[in-house]
């Protein structure tokens, strides 16, 4: 039976129509895996001996301990943004001899051998390994400290399935959890309330009477089931109906006429952004990611920094990167429509880079608030801002010629979750790393100014050459029309 | 109007379809029938330019179909549910299909009034997003779409499917209206034999991509096809 799954799942990615592009991604990956998991091996080698040079007094552990609560939310909102939640094209085998429950099963006990989840035993287990040779507790209280550690990185897995799951239906359900996680935040900043002291305390428990490890594994079934459930609820071909069937809000774009000949197109694009979750989504990330200036701009250690690029094209660019990789993807349930119709294909992209424009023009006047850290970061953003409107929106229009995986517009949340893998950062690190790259040199001969005023100047010419770049890229998109209308047949599984 | 030639399209090796020569006139109402995987779909995309053919050029009104935009202007069509536009309401997909050909919303009004009997009152009016109508009304809207900006070519593929069989009537006498003024030319693909003999003038018959009839149609046209097909290996 799972034999038979896994072949499925392995004819699936060899057949599909982006195996190319999947291998390639894939192998990128690989890669980096490997790169990072020595990097996480080195970390739990060297730990027991530095955590030894600054507190000489402790046992490296109990400090270890001390500070698991903030690893485990780390990992709550790495996995939230990284780990897609396990899918599997269920339609065809609703109506074979295959068990649901067995399905659903195989599905979630495939998670449990994420990747992810070997972070933490690689850092781990060299940890241990050290700790016992240097220490009097035995190794059966190190290793069910492990199984503890591990478990509860299990729980915190199987959680950020449930908020996943949570979010896509109600997205407002995300600022009700960014208040309850500040409002915890407070609590232990005020000394109010400590969670973190609470988890050490619970992790030294552990050390001194290692059945307590049986809390997270209990813990960790607890969420399972509730997974289980949640999934198993959703098996249905009419799940999707039983969500309310939202009612038609009529919307006024009368507003867009003044666009002229692009106004059909851009309330299309309105429309589609608005009435349909997967897209409504990047809007709120969009708003939501400009609070990410907050985490850099007030550290003294990144002012002249390079990674103020970084911010300022993100943070000006969430909804460019978020909506313009998947171009023309959102339409790809009616791209042969588009295809057959009157319509040049340059006006159907000048729509889309419309789109764009507006919505980094909008973020950047948002951002301006963060003036008050500083002008050069004010300046630093205008012209990342500039940049993005000049050069970075053609460079994502282009990638996304390529795109040949099929959005299915109408596929809310559990079965077909097409969510954020790590994939789809990916088109982020030409976007972002160029123009850091470009800073950080000029910076280098010159000054910052300088070197701001370089991205701007860039971002200018991009908008002036607007033309004749635009009409490579629409060549670009109607040589692929072909390929890119077969691609979005392909129903995803 | 159409001008087929040299036509071929394989798949993996295997050839689904190949049409040496086919041309359709202004104004005559073609129905085309075959077996699944006869090639009526294939012809239909390569008709559209949405697949290329591996040999041979197709032309309308005298415009090679491939990479070129002109026949767009003159042709409207509708193959599956894959050319609607699931998040808009009926309406709004009438009028945005209007705006691609240059016909205002009152325009686009009148024109659905003329097809009221058709929606039978389900859809026009309900303020639902056409994903959460039902697949033969989502048809309809789909098939009324075509008739939108004055086409002079239009292309069904198998309208008469999923529709119950009072709009299927129904169907049947608009396509016969249009064929009567003999300016529109119209193509349509179907399994039901008795309704493609009754609204064309002309029936293709493909089997396994190729045209192994070409009949105009007269009273004992669907006599003749029952018979072959009940003969043919399916």
């Amino acid at each position: 039976m799972i034999k038979e799954l896994l072949t499925l799942e392995w004819k699936a990615f060899f057949r599909s129509a982006s195996l190319g592009k999947n291998i390639a991604v894939k192998v990128f990956l690989g890669i980096m895996a490997i790169y990072f998991l020595s990097i996480f091996l080195l970390v739990g080698i060297g730990l027991y001996s530095s955590l030894q040079n600054y507190f000489p007094d402790t046992e490296p552990i109990y400090i270890v301990n001390k500070f698991l609560l903030y690893w485990l939310l780390v990992e709550l909102v790495f996995r939230f943004i990284v780990q897609n939640i396990p899918i599997i094209n269920v339609k065809p085998l609703l109506v074979q001899q295959i068990s649901r429950s067995k399905i659903v099963h195989y599905v979630l006990v495939k998670s449990c051998f994420s990747f992810y989840n070997s972070i933490i035993l690689f850092m781990g287990i060299p940890f241990i390994w050290i700790s016992i040779s240097k220490n009097s507790l035995t190794p059966f209280q190190f290793f069910s400290w492990l199984i503890a550690l591990f478990f509860s990185v299990l729980f915190i897995q199987f959680l950020s399935f449930i908020v996943q799951r949570w979010f896509a239906s109600n997205l407002k359900a995300m600022i009700i959890f960014l208040f309850v996680i500040a409002g915890i935040y407070l609590l232990e900043y005020l000394d109010v309330f400590s969670l973190a002291t609470l988890t050490g305390r619970f992790f030294d428990s552990v050390l001194l009477y290692p059945w307590l490890a049986l809390v997270p594994i209990f813990l960790s079934f607890m969420v399972y089931s509730v997974n289980h459930k949640q999934i198993l609820a959703y098996f249905y071909v009419d799940a999707y109906l039983k969500e309310k069937q939202t009612d038609y809000k009529a919307s006024d774009l009368t507003w867009t006429n003044r666009f002229g000949a692009l106004a059909p197109f851009l309330q299309l694009d309105l429309k589609l952004i608005w009435r349909n979750k997967r897209s409504k989504s990047t809007i709120y990330l969009g708003l939501l990611f400009l609070l990410y200036g907050l985490i850099f701009y007030p550290n003294e250690t990144y002012q002249q920094s390079t990674i103020l690029v970084f911010v300022g094209i993100f943070i000006t660019g969430i909804f460019m990167i978020n909506f313009g990789q998947f171009i023309p993807a959102w339409d790809s349930t009616y791209y042969s429509m588009l295809m057959v119709q009157n319509i040049p294909m340059r006006l159907y992209l000048e729509a889309k880079v419309l789109l764009m424009v507006m919505s980094i023009c909008i973020l950047t006047i948002l951002s301006s608030a963060y003036v008050y850290f500083g002008w050069n970061i004010f300046l630093i953003n205008i012209s990342c801002a500039l940049y993005n409107l000049g050069v970075n929106i053609p460079i994502i229009l282009f990638f996304g010629s390529y795109n040949k995986k099929r959005i299915d517009l109408n596929a809310s949340s559990m079965m077909n979750y097409q969510g954020m893998g790590i994939a789809q950062w990916i088109v982020g690190i030409p976007i972002l790393l160029i123009p850091m790259i470009i800073w950080g040199v000029t910076k280098m001969f010159t000054d910052e100014m300088v070197a701001s005023s370089v991205l701007g100047i860039l971002g200018i010419v991009g908008l002036v050459l607007r033309k004749p770049i635009m009409a490579a890229v629409t060549d670009q998109y109607l040589y692929k029309k072909h390929k890119t209308i077969a691609g979005f047949k392909e129903v995803q599984s | 109007m159409i001008n087929i030639n040299q036509i071929v399209k394989a798949y993996h090796g295997q050839v689904v379809l190949n049409i040496p020569a086919l041309h359709i006139p202004r104004g005559e109402s073609v129905g085309l029938v075959g077996n699944n995987g006869a090639g009526k779909t294939t012809l239909f995309s390569l008709l559209l330019d949405l697949i290329v053919p591996d040999s041979g050029e197709i032309k309308i009104d005298g415009q090679v179909v491939f990479s070129n935009d002109s026949w767009k202007k003159i042709t409207t069509s509708f193959l599956d549910e894959s050319f609607l536009i699931s998040y808009l309401t009926a309406e709004e997909y009438f009028y945005f299909i209007g705006k691609l050909r240059g016909v205002n919303e009152s325009e686009v009004d009148r024109l659905l009034e003329m097809y009221k009997d058709f929606f039978n009152d389900e859809v026009l009016g309900k303020k639902k997003y056409l994903r959460d109508l039902s697949k033969g009304n989502q048809k309809k809207v789909g098939i009324i779409s075509t008739l939108i900006g004055d086409p002079q070519l239009i292309i069904l593929d198998e309208p008469f499917a999923n529709l119950d069989p009072s709009t299927q009537f129904r169907l049947k006498s608009i396509i016969k209206e249009l064929a009567s003024t003999r300016e529109k030319t119209i193509v349509v693909s179907s399994h039901d034999l008795s309704h493609t003999v009754d609204i064309s003038d002309r029936i293709l018959v493909l089997q396994k991509g190729v045209l192994i009839q070409d009949i105009q149609t007269s009273a004992e046209t669907l006599v003749e096809l029952e018979a072959f097909f009940n003969q043919l290996d399916a």
